[in-house]
């Protein structure tokens, strides 16, 4: 099986009408489903939480191997189609950058919550960078977050009382104080 | 019709739609006699309405396992729709899949009989040779002559280009768009259009071998 370092590659990546968008319905609807299984899956375990339509370089968009690459209008049928699943959102209105959720916020929220709890952070203070690159976050999914998606998240959980956010002098210092 | 002391067979009838027309009163009239003969005859079916079907199908006489069998056919599609085969399946894994605890394999010739004899009842089951190969076909269309000549020219490379259909086959290019629409409708084929020398490449799926590396071509 074809890898993309040490991501496995599915069998359709490498049938070239995979990269067509296709005109008949249900064949359609069968090809977006497979490709957005591959986008949710490679970006989680590459942690990968924006795509660019426009990259170039994005491994999933073309296979050198059977020289196929997906049009513009087939990479933003996929991401819209993630974005219609509540698995993604659009940065722009001119649909240029993708944010994928590959976990949605409240599932972010509740992984928070139980780091949270699993470091005994009940009503004491961390900085929103620490929460993220930290040494209590390495191991655990909140490594390497992408910053808006973790504000989301903390936004989410202010929300419901969970947490206080404050700012600091610079963005760097921006905080987060959990409830008890 | 088997004769006094000759053995009983366990018999499998598959039919997607168990409903009242001329092909299921085949089917049923089939499965009864079949039954009072002391065969054990299992129908498969994906529905079947209490409100509209023959009365036999109630009383019968004949197994009708209702709930494992919408989730046989059920297997067999998403497991088409996996491999990326659309209706074409390798019935044989299947099966073998399924009765894993069964001692004997299932043979090659086996399957092709037991298709053979399922073809008596109508309804789309059929097997088909493709070059080398034996597909069954479970689509209910009916694939006529055309489609099946270019089933066979797609064996080569797993994909056919409409010049090609014009040229091997003597065809207009109407009649070969025609053609190839009607596979890509019923999900037997795909368009490519991602080639650098830009021409309309159509693949067929059950013609090609997915578990190959490549599918490219020169």
């Amino acid at each position: 099986m074809q890898k993309l370092g040490d991501f496995k590659l599915p069998q359709f990546f490498n049938y070239p009408p995979y990269f067509t968008l296709q005109p008949v319905r249900d064949t359609r609807e069968k090809q977006i489903q497979l490709w957005k299984d591959l986008i949710l899956d490679y970006c989680k375990t590459q942690n990968v939480f924006v795509i660019a339509v426009e990259d170039q370089d994005f491994p999933l968009f073309s296979n050198p191997a059977i020289e196929r690459s997906l049009t513009h209008e087939a990479r933003e049928a996929f991401l819209s189609a993630l974005v219609s699943q509540g698995r993604a959102e659009w940065l722009d209105k001119n649909h240029r950058k993708c944010l994928i959720l590959w976990h949605r916020i409240q599932e972010w929220a509740n992984i928070i919550l139980e780091f949270v709890k699993e470091n005994g952070l009940e009503n004491s203070v961390m900085t929103v960078e620490e929460i993220r690159s930290g040494p209590e976050s390495r191991g655990t999914e909140l490594h390497g977050i992408d910053r808006t998606v973790l504000m989301r998240a903390l936004k989410l959980l202010e929300q419901k009382g969970k947490l206080a956010i404050f700012k600091g002098t610079t963005a760097d210092d921006e905080g987060v104080k959990f409830s008890a | 019709m088997a004769k006094k002391g000759s053995p009983k067979l366990n018999i499998a009838i598959i039919h997607p739609d168990l409903g009242i027309g001329g092909a299921e009163r085949l089917i049923v009239d089939a499965a009864v006699e079949l039954a009072s003969h002391g065969h054990k005859v299992h129908v498969f079916t994906a529905h079947h309405g209490k409100n509209r079907c023959f009365e036999e199908t109630i009383s019968g006489g004949f197994d009708k396992r209702l709930k494992e069998n919408v989730e046989y056919l059920e297997e067999l599609r998403s497991l088409a729709e996996r491999e990326g085969v659309s209706s074409q399946v390798s019935v044989r894994n299947m099966l073998h899949q399924r009765r894993k605890s069964d001692r004997e394999a299932v043979s090659e010739d086996d399957c092709l009989r037991a298709i053979s004899k399922l073809k008596v009842l109508g309804n789309g089951f059929d097997v088909i040779s493709v070059g080398k190969r034996k597909l069954v076909r479970s689509v209910p269309t009916e694939l006529n002559k055309d489609h099946n000549e270019i089933l066979e020219l797609a064996q080569a490379q797993g994909f056919v280009i409409v010049d090609e259909v014009e040229r091997r086959l003597s065809w207009t290019t109407g009649c070969a768009i025609d053609a190839f629409d009607t596979l890509l409708d019923e999900g037997l084929a795909m368009i490519d259009d991602g080639h650098k020398d830009g021409i309309r490449r159509y693949w067929f799926p059950c013609a090609s071998s997915i578990s190959t590396p490549g599918g490219a071509d020169t």
